[in-house]
């Protein structure tokens, strides 16, 4: 079995490139060996999280490491992989897990694929890759050595694992500089996984367990306006064409009519579910899966099952 | 300065592949340069107003496809035209494989570059290559960049922001401009000049991906509380088998 190797980025000043949840859904998804590898300059903080993990992890400390020093990064990980007979390296697909591992590739003359779907582990891993918007996909068997990028989500179960963290020098400081954008303290604007509640809740009360459920998914909490206006929920956390547009992995609508206002906010989520009592209500045009009935019961019911 | 374009057809168009009971079909016909690639030679052109120099274009498209974007790229201010019959640059297999056999291309040729740019991020790994190869700095997701070479490359709560040190390899994430179009005269002259074709030594050996059908159409799945107390176990159920939930 193909040992799988994720590389994770800690910057304590730049929150980009450190998602636990991918780290679960890996684990979860992968039958191979697993070990993370963190490049971080506040290890002692951050250790905590992956000892946790389950999953072995060494962890690169510089205090001095910032998220845009890439040759530093690609050169340690070329001296860690280039003698290595047989890996899988995953990153997050993302732009910067997309732009190490083509860099890595290039670096170690193996295969990227970025954006991949795993189709299967048996001998050999094989992924999907969707060819734009098109209806096809290339099925690609990847070889002994090979990087992907993969969006799996998951949630972590505590479990304790091995724990390195090795001291790392830096030599080329880049000439550049990260901007965040605004909303980048907004944990809702990038969340992957989603649960918002609509005016169907019925009262503010009825946030209380969704908060419960976002923390057993992962999951950051949005609102539709007609809550938001009825100040049960920050407004910050509207989703629609008033305020946030959102593309998760998942989003659970809970108690959402689906009012086109509000759809354009969230429309390019990957996986749509939705909980309505009202089975002609328009969010059930974009849903995947939903439930017909009562959203609080049903919220109750999934606190009580994951 | 010396400016290569690598232009590829829109990769992303719907029309590229259609599916008719699990067989695809393949429509060259619908393929034209892709939107990226024509604001990357708007740069190009840009640069080459302001600087002066050349700018060469390059095409891994096969066929009728190939002519199509290289004629396009030559309307629109491409000095030279050639295409490169070698494989399928969109095949993450091949890209590694190609990029080498292109970066000797140009070593042979003496092209010496200062800017290599393409429009968007589908081949990123041969640009990777292309740039390690050749001692090229290698910018990629790129959303900016001006005449004085000061970029901005997309991340996704923020972007790193800097200015190029040439000579580099620069690879966008989307259109970087609003590019001009052609006028007719040059046009007609772009379907009356030469197209240069190359072809590379050696096969390649390895395996290649396959183009397959995305299995039918993705069937909702709803359940019904009222008639069905099992519902939500039903939902999580459905959630876990198919990698929803975890
Ligand atoms: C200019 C403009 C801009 C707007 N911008 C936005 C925006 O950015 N974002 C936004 O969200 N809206 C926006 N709106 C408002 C939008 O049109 C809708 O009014 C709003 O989205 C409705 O919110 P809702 O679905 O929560 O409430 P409702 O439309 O009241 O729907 C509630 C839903 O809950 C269901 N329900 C009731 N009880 C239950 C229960 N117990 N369990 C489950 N389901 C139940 C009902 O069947 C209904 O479908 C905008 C409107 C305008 C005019």
């Amino acid at each position: 079995m193909t040992p799988i190797y994720y590389i994770q980025f800690e910057d304590k000043n730049i929150d980009e490139g450190n998602s636990i949840s991918t780290l679960a859904g890996i684990k979860n998804n992968f039958s191979g060996k697993k070990e993370a590898i963190v490049f971080s300059n506040h290890a002692n903080e951050v250790k905590n999280k992956y000892a946790q993990s389950g999953i072995k992890t060494t962890i690169y400390q510089n205090n001095h490491y910032e998220l845009i020093d890439f040759a530093d990064v690609l050169s340690k990980l070329k001296e860690l992989f280039v003698n290595k007979k047989e890996y899988l390296v995953v990153l997050d697909n993302d732009n910067l897990g997309d732009s190490f591992g083509s860099r890595l590739a290039a670096l170690l003359g193996t295969v990227f694929v970025a954006d991949a779907q795993k189709f299967s582990e048996d001998n050999q891993v094989i992924v999907d890759k969707n060819i734009g918007e098109t209806q096809a996909f290339r099925r690609i068997p990847l070889e002994k050595k090979a990087i992907i990028t993969i969006a799996c989500n998951g949630v972590l179960k505590k479990e304790n694992s091995e724990i390195n963290i090795i001291d790392w020098k830096i030599k080329n400081k880049e000439n550049s500089t990260y901007i965040p954008e605004e909303n980048s303290t907004n944990d809702l604007a990038y969340a992957k996984i989603i649960v918002a509640g609509g005016k169907g809740l019925g009262s503010a009360e009825s946030f209380k367990p969704l908060k419960k459920l976002s923390g057993k998914l992962n999951a950051s909490v949005g609102a539709s306006k007609a809550v938001t206006d009825q100040g049960w929920v920050n407004s910050k956390r509207m989703i629609g064409i008033s305020n946030l547009t959102v593309s998760p992995d998942v989003y659970y609508a809970f108690g959402i009519s689906g009012a086109v206002q509000h759809t354009i906010g969230m429309n390019k989520s990957k996986c749509i579910v939705a909980v309505n009592t009202d089975k002609s209500a328009p969010i059930f045009k974009l849903a995947d899966y939903g439930i017909v009935g009562d959203a609080n019961l049903v919220i109750e019911q999934l606190n009580n099952l994951l | 300065m010396k400016i290569a374009v690598i232009a590829k057809a829109e990769i992303n168009n719907p029309k590229t592949y259609t599916v008719h009971k699990n067989k695809v079909t393949y429509h060259p016909e619908n393929l034209f340069l892709s939107e990226e690639d024509k604001s990357v030679l708007e740069y190009a052109v840009q640069l080459v107003e302001l600087k002066g120099g050349t700018i060469d274009v390059y095409t891994f498209e096969e066929g009728e496809v190939a002519d199509r974007v290289l004629h396009e790229a030559l309307a629109l201010g491409a000095d030279t035209a050639t295409k490169i019959e070698a494989g399928d640059l969109n095949d993450p297999l091949q890209q590694n494989y190609l990029a080498c056999k292109y970066m000797h291309f140009l070593k042979e040729q003496e092209k010496n570059y200062d800017l290599l740019l393409t429009g968007g991020t589908a081949i990123s790994e041969a640009t990777a290559v292309i740039a390690q190869k050749l001692g090229m700095t290698y910018y990629d997701h790129i959303t900016m960049i001006d005449t004085s070479f000061n970029f901005e490359m997309k991340l996704e709560k923020g972007k790193i922001t800097g200015k190029c040190k040439l000579p580099a390899v620069v690879s966008t994430l989307n259109a970087i401009n609003v590019p001009r179009l052609a006028d007719f005269v040059a046009l007609s002259n772009a379907l009356a000049s030469n197209i240069t074709s190359v072809s590379f030594k050696g096969q390649h050996k390895h395996m290649k991906s396959v183009v397959n059908v995305v299995n039918g159409k993705k069937e909702k799945i709803i359940f019904n509380l009222n008639d069905d107390p099992q519902a939500t176990q039903k939902l999580v159920d459905a959630l876990k088998q198919n990698g929803i939930l975890r």
